[in-house]
């Protein structure tokens, strides 16, 4: 026990008390006033690492939501152009079996291969179809159209470039010698990019020729077969000469994956490749192209069977395209529950965020009363304490 | 005996008291003095030995004005204050650390570092969007911008307590010179004049418990009244004279080749530098040296941390001019306070290496004539890679996709009617493929057929490296995926086991542990400081209550005396008038 207690002792304990409590009303007031409950780290030194890291996933996943969201509408145009083009396959399917009927003439199948060359035209407009300014089907390429129309011209080579003169029946590939590039591979050159002739839109010169007893084209497959010997002179001299049509497929590689980014370390596909959606030549395929102009072939020929052969490729290319749009449905599903389940962690996480970091309101301003109301308490004991000494007695 | 004696006694009574009161006026009036011990006056008793009655009594004796203090709790107040003042510089310089990261706020850097995450990925979804890569850059840019702010802020902080150090040790001088000088007149005044030299102490001791809130010292006073003041062993007062602390200054060149000249504390007496472990002084050189210093390092970890992988993957991707090897950060600017974004980027957001490259070329051989037959069973080897028929290309290494060879047999190329055969790939079939790298091996399985006559036409899709589209975001993927790369923190095995985020992230978690370690520790020393006190204060403390009482005590024996006198001076009349 204190023997003397002089009044500075009293000053320097109130003092301090005081300033105790008013530290203690100054935190909880910065607390009301910013309405968090951590205003720097050591306010709460175990609780901030994970604040922070929780700030940082929440951050992160609402990206990965806007990246859902990026694909969901890039998915969406894709779905559209599919079914675009399914109905187009459609409707050519119904024109090649009303083309296979027997009692047609050749005018009216000249007739129908004028609609389905709309269709083909409507297909190659489908197929560069844009999702913010990208081409959906060329891979990484996005900025090169998977397929187009182009004009092309041919020339036969004379007898002597040939090596020898040329025979009666004899079959040439054409490639569009505006194409050729020196330095590609052979292979290239020869590569069916310049199948898909359109028929109908092939001229052959000299117009002395005629399809059919001087020339037969195979459109599909880009050739010209010399069947008279007119025909074979004129190649001989050189003066052989086409100009044509033809739907041109891009050489950039068009099935590069497009991704995005749904998860930690997790990427999904989003796109349909050129190869998935309308099939490729070079593996063997009948890609939708040619099945289309195989089409065209038979009626600008008025050959039936040859509608008929065309009506099961059609059906392929047809099927090929559902299969994509399968895919492209499944993806949606899958992503749609990625979505979800992003969401409902979001929720933890900024659920769990706000018990660390926000104030609760309530407890605060209870604490905030009962700290003022200590306060008020030491200032007035401190001013009847401080008061009244021996010096007011005597 | 006489009358006269009895004078003498009420005159010494008289003066006794006159005294006493004077002392307690001086209590009174220095009630608040800082460092004030109360006097008191002591009295004895004065006695004669008179051969007849033994004692007698002679008055009151006024033997001194004593200083009322214990010194040993004098002691625990000067090693308590330099406890105190070592926390509160360090708490001091915490809580400017902790306001100078902001968090946890969308203004700090883990807000920066997430924002510039995840803008990678907006241009991975569209790497032609000129406005998302702008937009990348300029997160980035924010990015740095608060890593130097707060780096630079921290270095500012270091240098201002660097020249901070400078101005405690002309304080310290101060109070040492103005302790010699009281030394001096304390010496004089008790030894010369043998007086005591009561308030010269009050006022030695106050500078004394200054001093000591700067450097731990220790006090030994010395024969003649004078103090010896050391610190750390190092002689800061002799009773002769007072030694300085002397500043000299070093020129240190900071990681970022900026300069800096710290401050160096040394003994005038000894030479030795100061490396005391409480007070101000050593609170701000540890501050100095040491805690900040750790967080400038360690935001140097994340800097050099993020350009070092940014940039890695950044120079191996394409930017849309199909360029490689261009640097996302400057490669020369790796601590937190250079930290920035390279020129090329600066000059142009088309230069961010989106595109990670690679895409399947197509390549083929034609015409080719195989030699003669092997044998049943036997394979031709046809190497893809064989220069002649030429392959075009980068073509670092073969690698054939899958499913994308295409073998065709012309047996009459000379026949333009017929198709060429496409042949069958399988261990049953016509050929087999070796991927990897580059071969096809035709065999001859029945012994039928064979491929020699005619041409093989091969054609396939291999992978070549080089820009792959403008729509390729490949690298940016990667690149934004390094929010999540363990590439802090090595563990005993030498494994990665934080990503940046994370490092920092605790790095802050320390900051507040700290912080909350030192202010505790700066409260509960504060208060021991102020028990301490207290206790001196119940000793050496002015009591109003206790003055007053002392005043009316004193009062009354005047009175007291001075009737005394009277009365002494009536007994000398009547008999003077006899």
């Amino acid at each position: 026990m204190t023997s003397r207690v002089t009044f500075n002792q009293l000053n320097s304990v109130v003092m301090n008390n005081l300033f105790k409590n008013y530290k203690e009303l100054a935190k909880t007031q910065e607390r009301l006033s910013s309405g968090k409950a951590i205003n720097r780290p050591s306010d709460a030194p175990i609780e901030i690492t994970n604040d922070l890291e929780l700030r940082s996933n929440i951050d992160q996943m609402n990206q990965y939501r806007r990246n859902i969201n990026d694909a969901d509408s890039y998915m969406a145009i894709l779905d559209t152009t599919m079914q675009s083009s399914n109905n187009v396959l459609q409707n050519v399917r119904e024109i090649a079996i009303q083309g296979a009927n027997d009692t047609l003439t050749a005018e009216n199948r000249s007739y129908l291969n004028n609609d389905v060359k709309q269709s083909l035209y409507q297909l190659v407009t489908l197929s560069n179809s844009v999702h913010k300014g990208d081409y959906l089907f060329s891979g990484k390429f996005t900025d090169q159209p998977p397929y187009s129309l182009q004009e092309g011209e041919f020339t036969a080579d004379d007898a002597a470039a040939h090596g020898a003169p040329y025979a009666l029946n004899e079959s040439l590939d054409i490639w569009d010698q505006s194409v050729t590039d020196s330095t590609l591979p052979e292979a290239r050159n020869r590569n069916p990019l310049v199948a898909r002739m359109v028929p109908g839109e092939v001229t052959v010169f000299p117009t002395s020729l005629e399809e059919g007893t001087d020339y037969s084209i195979d459109y599909v497959n880009g050739r010209i077969q010399l069947l008279s010997a007119n025909a074979v002179t004129e190649a001989d001299a050189g003066t052989l000469r086409m100009d044509f049509e033809w739907v041109r497929r891009s050489e950039a590689d068009l099935n590069g994956d497009v991704n995005r980014a749904t998860s930690v370390n997790v990427k999904d596909q989003i796109n349909i490749t050129a190869d998935e959606m309308f099939g490729n030549r070079r593996k063997g395929e009948m890609d939708a192209f040619s099945s289309v102009i195989s089409l065209m072939e038979g009626l600008h020929e008025s050959v039936q069977p040859t509608i008929e052969e065309s009506i099961s490729n059609i059906d392929t290319s047809f099927h090929r395209m559902l299969s994509s749009q399968a895919t492209t449905g499944a993806r949606v599903n899958g992503l749609e529950m990625t979505d979800g389940r992003l969401g409902d962690k979001v929720i933890e996480a900024t659920d769990q965020h706000s018990k660390i970091e926000d104030l609760d309101f309530a407890k605060a301003i209870s604490d905030f009363m009962l700290q003022e109301a200590v306060y008020n308490a030491s200032l007035q004991s401190a001013a009847r304490v401080l008061q009244p000494s021996l010096v007011d007695f005597v | 005996m006489s009358l006269f004696e009895g004078l003498s006694i009420a005159t010494r009574g008289l003066m006794a008291s006159q005294l006493a009161m004077n002392v307690t006026g001086q209590n009174i009036t220095n009630a608040n003095t800082e460092g004030y011990s109360r006097k008191r006056l002591e009295l004895s008793a004065d006695y004669r030995r008179d051969g007849a009655f033994g004692e007698k009594g002679f008055g009151v004796n006024i033997e001194s004005i004593e200083r009322v203090r214990n010194q040993f709790i004098d002691v625990q107040i000067r090693n308590s204050s330099s406890e105190v003042g070592f926390y509160e510089e360090v708490d001091a310089a915490m809580e400017r650390i902790e306001n100078v990261f902001t968090e946890p706020s969308s203004e700090g850097i883990n807000s920066a570092m997430d924002n510039f995450w995840n803008a990678w990925y907006d241009v991975a979804n569209n790497p032609g969007d000129l406005s998302a890569r702008e937009a990348l850059r300029s997160t980035a840019k924010m990015f740095t911008n608060t890593m130097q702010s707060v780096s630079g802020e921290l270095r500012d902080y270091r240098f201002t307590l660097n020249d901070q150090a400078e101005k405690f040790t002309l304080e310290i001088n101060r109070l040492t010179s103005e302790i010699a000088m009281l030394n001096q007149a304390i010496v004089e005044a008790e030894n010369i004049q043998s007086q005591n030299a009561n308030d010269s102490r009050d006022r030695r001791d106050v500078l004394l418990e200054q001093l000591s809130k700067y450097v731990p010292i220790t006090v030994v006073e010395e024969e003649l009244g004078a103090v010896t003041v050391t610190s750390t062993g190092n002689m800061l007062v002799s009773p002769s004279r007072s030694y300085d602390l002397e500043v000299s200054r070093e020129l240190i060149k900071e990681f970022d080749g900026t300069s800096y000249s710290k401050v160096q504390i040394e003994f005038e007496l000894s030479g030795d530098e100061f490396d005391g472990e409480t007070g101000k002084l050593a609170g701000i050189l540890k501050a100095r040296d040491e805690y900040i210093p750790h967080y400038e390092s360690e935001l140097d970890v994340i800097a050099q941390t993020l350009v070092r992988e940014v940039n890695e993957l950044h120079s191996q991707g394409y930017n849309l001019d199909e360029n490689t090897g261009i640097y996302f950060f400057d490669p020369g600017s790796t601590s937190a306070t250079t930290i920035q974004i390279s020129d090329a980027i600066k000059k142009d957001a088309n230069n961010i290496a989106a595109a990670m490259g690679g895409f399947w070329e197509q390549g083929g051989i034609n015409d080719l004539a195989l030699p003669a037959d092997p044998g049943v069973g036997l394979p031709w080897s046809i190497d893809l890679k064989d220069p002649a028929p030429p392959i075009n290309g980068n073509v670092q290494y073969f690698d054939l996709q899958e499913a994308s060879v295409v073998v065709t047999w012309d047996p009459d190329p000379a026949d333009s009617n017929n198709e060429p055969i496409v042949l069958r790939e399988g261990s049953s079939g016509d050929y087999e493929v070796d991927y990897a790298n580059g071969f096809i091996y035709l065999y001859d399985r029945t012994g039928t057929i064979s491929w020699s006559t005619g041409e093989i036409d091969v054609q396939f899709d291999y992978q070549d490296t080089g820009f792959s589209g403008r729509g390729d975001g490949e690298n940016a993927l990667r690149i934004a995926e390094l929010a999540n790369k363990l590439s802090t923190k090595v563990d005993s095995e030498g494994n990665y086991t934080q990503n940046v985020g994370e490092y920092y992230a605790s790095m802050i978690g320390t900051l507040g542990i700290e912080r909350n370690e030192f202010s505790n520790a700066l409260e509960t020393r504060s208060y021991i400081l102020t028990q301490i006190k207290n206790e001196q204060e119940e000793i050496a403390g002015v009591s109003l209550d206790e003055e007053m009482a002392n005043m009316i005590k004193f009062e009354n024996t005047y009175q007291a005396s001075a009737r005394f006198l009277s009365s002494i001076d009536q007994m000398i009349e009547i008999l003077m008038n006899v």
